[in-house]
């Protein structure tokens, strides 16, 4: 069943998530989902919203995990590397200069901690002798796992930005198996027609969001400089 | 890097959908973030400070350092007081540069707390710890400090 796909964002966001609660309009479900950036969650996040917090981690949980398991920790050992970066985080909110730069400071803050963690727990970590090669011989390899969660996050972070119902086309559009149009159309109350240009519409809106644009500026070349600079820290 | 190219729609669609699959141990890693938001200092006159060295993290200590059973030594700063510490299996030895009497506070992200003095030199230990992130709250005349969280 493709529904069960759904996971994502403002999906979320759109019940538990309400911003300025006190003030007006109650009731309309749908409606009040505000589409939010990352910055205006760090925002609130350093003012004491603790909902804003809960977004946060319900949205950068995956990246976090995707880190962890490049480096195979597992059971109590993820536990403390992701409690770690989550302490980390709550601390540093207020220093973050660019927080769409959050999901790159994350990959950075876990790595760091995994590489540490194996290093110092060398004897009590399970770690495989296959891994412990792959840690030390192909870094690359996790470099371009870590790109690509990073990327993931980016695309996440952008769908969240979008206005409900062109995240919501994206959303149906991209399960496995797909949606027909016709389903489409039921679901989310639209002309045939008109998803064809919709979806093409909401494609460049997630290409304008804050998430993509942030991170394309930051360059690719930028990024593998990153990268390799981490890696020589491990020679 | 990903070959994915953005700019084309169907490309960027079938990136979305790699996206949107869950990532396998995202639960775990959420549940770990419990309790993390309180630790969210609210008090402005308590100044953090920050990691300035770890032992665990330099190239020239590495190459033998956790092989041959060294402790780790970690600094912390803040513009006016540095906070050195040593890590070994006898637990924790520390020392206030310049010398501060005061309370030094051991916290771990359990909430758990154990609470010393520092002698004369600013020195202070506690004993060995249990395992997960740990920071160290110093209650000095001159002001309160607290080291950004570490891991054993």
């Amino acid at each position: 069943m493709p529904s069960s796909n759904i996971h994502l964002g403002y999906r979320h966001t759109a019940q538990p998530f309400a911003w300025g609660t006190g003030s007006g309009g109650e009731g309309s479900v749908v409606g009040s989902a505000d589409p939010c950036d990352v910055t205006m969650l760090v925002r609130a996040s350093i003012h004491g919203d603790e909902q804003a917090w809960n977004e946060l981690v319900r949205r950068y949980a995956g990246l976090i995990a995707a880190v962890i398991r490049q480096y195979r920790l597992t059971g109590a050992d993820a536990q403390d590397v992701s409690q770690f970066v989550w302490l980390r985080l709550v601390e540093h909110l207020p220093h973050i200069r660019e927080p769409a730069a959050l999901p790159g400071w994350l990959v950075t803050t876990t790595r760091h901690e995994c590489q540490r963690y194996i290093r110092t727990n060398r004897r009590t970590v399970s770690v495989d002798p296959l891994t412990m090669a792959d840690l030390y011989a192909t870094d690359s390899d996790i470099d371009a796992a870590l790109l690509a969660a990073e990327r993931r996050q980016v695309l996440l972070d952008a769908l969240a930005e979008l206005p409900p119902q062109q995240g919501e086309l994206l959303i149906l559009l991209a399960s496995e198996p797909p949606y027909s149009y016709a389903e489409i159309s039921e679901m989310l109350d639209m002309r045939i027609g008109s998803i064809g240009p919709t979806r093409g519409r909401a494609i460049e809106k997630l290409r304008q969001t804050r998430a993509v644009q942030s991170y394309l500026r930051a360059g690719r070349a930028a990024r593998t400089g990153g990268a390799r600079r981490v890696l020589a820290e491990l020679e | 890097m990903s070959s994915r190219n953005w700019s084309d729609d169907d490309e960027l669609m079938r990136e979305l959908a790699e996206a949107l699959r869950p990532e396998p141990g995202e639960q775990q890693v959420r549940a770990a973030a419990r309790g993390a938001y309180e630790w969210r200092t609210a008090d402005i006159d308590v100044e953090l400070a920050a990691l300035l060295y770890d032992s665990d993290l330099d190239q020239t200590v590495r190459v033998r350092g956790p092989l041959s059973g060294s402790p780790r030594i970690l600094v912390f700063g803040t513009a006016d007081l540095r906070v050195e510490m040593e890590f070994s299996e006898s637990g924790i030895e520390g020392q206030l540069i310049p010398p501060e009497p005061g309370a030094v506070r051991l916290l771990t992200s359990a909430g758990a707390t154990e609470e010393t003095t520092t002698d004369e030199l600013g020195c202070f230990s506690f004993p060995p710890r249990r395992r997960g992130p740990i920071r160290v709250a110093c209650l000095l005349s001159c002001g309160q400090f607290v080291t950004e969280w570490v891991t054993g």
